[in-house]
């Protein structure tokens, strides 16, 4: 079996644009076959869209969502990082934690947000510590991983060198955990964008999962593809745009494997 | 300018699947100030333990290691590793520069000094994945000298190398030497590369870890040394015989 070297052969670019068309003509062809009522179009949703944006409630909704997503990223990576790699350091904490992580990655997420508006009240607060408590776990397996699989010649070499504690854990520790890091950062970051509609639905008064139940709750297929889309498409460009850079920069010494000295 | 003096080391691991192996077997060494020893022995001597030990990278189970400088301050101590164990994500100046302190011009300046002198110039840009493993050690050989230390202990720092290009490298490390006037303890299991390489080679035997036989080069093959030189290769058979017998 002959394994493909990445990039040794250049793809047209329609290869990924032909992609996201077939989505677009997927759309097509559904709205056609379905009475416009169950399934509109991508022009009218678009309209729809774009009287959104005109009244000024499209970005207020967007944005209260968002606001939620990146606290709670935030919070949940930053915790999901230290725990991860104590977990990953310390057999002791892996096994004090060992119970909790279990119980926070088989819980079902709904639970967690009934339980949360029923402690904190129909509150923003409450819909943000569940989104930390939804993606925590799978942040802390992925940095687990990452801590077991360091290479710890290159820590003995730096100790060797008499670096610093805070120069090893910088420059030859967390270089190696990266990998982990940003992975789980895109995958907890997806996950919080869904999550936080299902928040929203159970239990705000804005956002866009309150948006998707308010036209669900007038049978309205427009509003509720309008405001799904729309969000889809933000996400698309955070991940690709904002994390994939990122992933590249963290990475570019990878890429330049080939170049010949 | 240091000395190094290990007494009476013991060290011991346990053994996968029970019972205990002993490394190494209240060892005496001393390495004088500015000497170049070569420790020679079979794999599993336990050579690359008592380095360690010296270099204080492991704790001995007895005896003491003492690394006592002529002017009085604390000698600045540096190991050389079997492989080259450079940071994959640091270009081969950002490695260099790890190992320094103080300003980054002086320190750029001392790396651009250095990649020169081991035979790298042009090439503080790259990643240690661009170049090839006889480049990447000269880079480690390179990042162990450039503080230039009281005392280097190098773990076979040229054993994956290809004949060729270990040569070479030989030579330039033996130049490196002579610049700074270090104490070199040096590990490996090619007795060729001891006789070239060493004031005296200490041969180790195993089971447990100990010095079986003593070689004072310096005697026999004055520097500069030539490795075609007949003398070398009759000393590296003699050095075998002891081997095996240990």
């Amino acid at each position: 079996m002959r394994i493909p070297s990445p990039g040794s052969t250049a793809l047209a670019p329609w290869t990924i644009v032909g992609s996201y068309a077939s989505i677009l003509v997927a759309w097509i062809v559904a709205a056609t076959l379905l009475p416009s009522e169950l399934m509109p179009g991508p022009i009218e949703t678009m309209r729809f869209v774009v009287r959104q944006i005109e009244r000024g409630v499209l970005w207020m909704h967007l944005w209260a969502t968002a606001r939620r997503v990146l606290i709670a990223f935030a919070a949940g990576l930053s915790i999901g990082v230290v725990v991860g790699a104590a977990m990953g350091l310390s057999r002791l904490v892996d096994r004090l934690l060992q119970g909790w992580l279990i119980a926070g990655l088989t819980v079902p997420r709904i639970l967690l947000f009934v339980m949360s508006y029923l402690i904190f009240g129909l509150s923003d607060t409450a819909a943000i510590a569940a989104l930390i408590v939804t993606i925590i776990p799978t942040i802390v397996v992925q940095v687990r991983e990452g801590t077991r699989a360091i290479d710890h010649k290159l820590v003995e070499m730096a100790r060797a060198y008499h670096r610093p504690r805070t120069t090893i854990w910088r420059q030859v520790v967390l270089p190696q955990l990266m990998p982990y890091i940003v992975g789980t950062a895109r995958s907890s970051l997806s996950l919080a964008w869904k999550m936080v509609v299902l928040a929203e639905l159970l239990g705000r008064t804005n956002g866009v999962g309150y948006q998707i139940s308010f036209y669900f709750q007038m049978f309205d297929m427009v509003g509720i593809l309008g405001y799904g889309v729309t969000m889809m498409i933000v996400l698309a460009i955070v991940d690709l745009v904002l994390l994939g850079r990122w992933q590249r920069r963290a990475f570019r010494w990878r890429a330049t494997v080939g170049a010949d000295a | 300018m240091a000395t190094v003096v290990a007494q009476g080391i013991d060290k011991r691991f346990d053994a996968p699947g029970g019972g205990v192996v002993e490394a190494l077997a209240n060892v005496d060494l001393t390495v004088v100030d500015g000497e170049f020893v070569c420790l020679l022995g079979p794999s599993g001597c336990g050579k690359t333990t008592l380095l360690n030990v010296m270099a204080g990278l492991m704790e001995p189970d007895a005896g003491t290691v003492e690394i006592r400088s002529g002017e009085g301050d604390d000698p600045v101590v540096r190991t050389v590793f079997q492989e080259s164990r450079l940071l994959p994500w640091m270009t081969v100046r950002e490695n260099l520069a790890f190992v320094l302190d103080g300003p980054t011009r002086a320190k750029n300046v001392r790396i651009d000094d250095w990649l020169g002198r081991v035979g790298l110039a042009g090439t503080a840009d790259y990643y240690p994945r661009q170049l090839s493993i006889g480049m990447q050690q000269r880079v480690s050989v390179a990042r162990g000298l450039i503080v230039e230390p009281d005392v280097v202990f190098m773990d076979e720092p040229f054993g994956s190398l290809d004949e060729l290009t270990a040569m070479t490298i030989r030579e330039e490390l033996l130049t490196l030497w002579d610049d700074i006037g270090c104490t070199i303890v040096f590990v490996t299991h090619n007795p060729l590369e001891a006789t070239l390489l060493a004031d005296r080679i200490v041969i180790m035997g195993s089971k447990p870890g100990r010095i079986v036989h003593e070689e004072l080069v310096s005697d026999q093959v004055p520097r500069p040394r030539d490795a075609d030189d007949l003398a070398l290769w009759r000393l590296a058979r003699s050095a075998v015989r002891h081997l095996e017998l240990g």
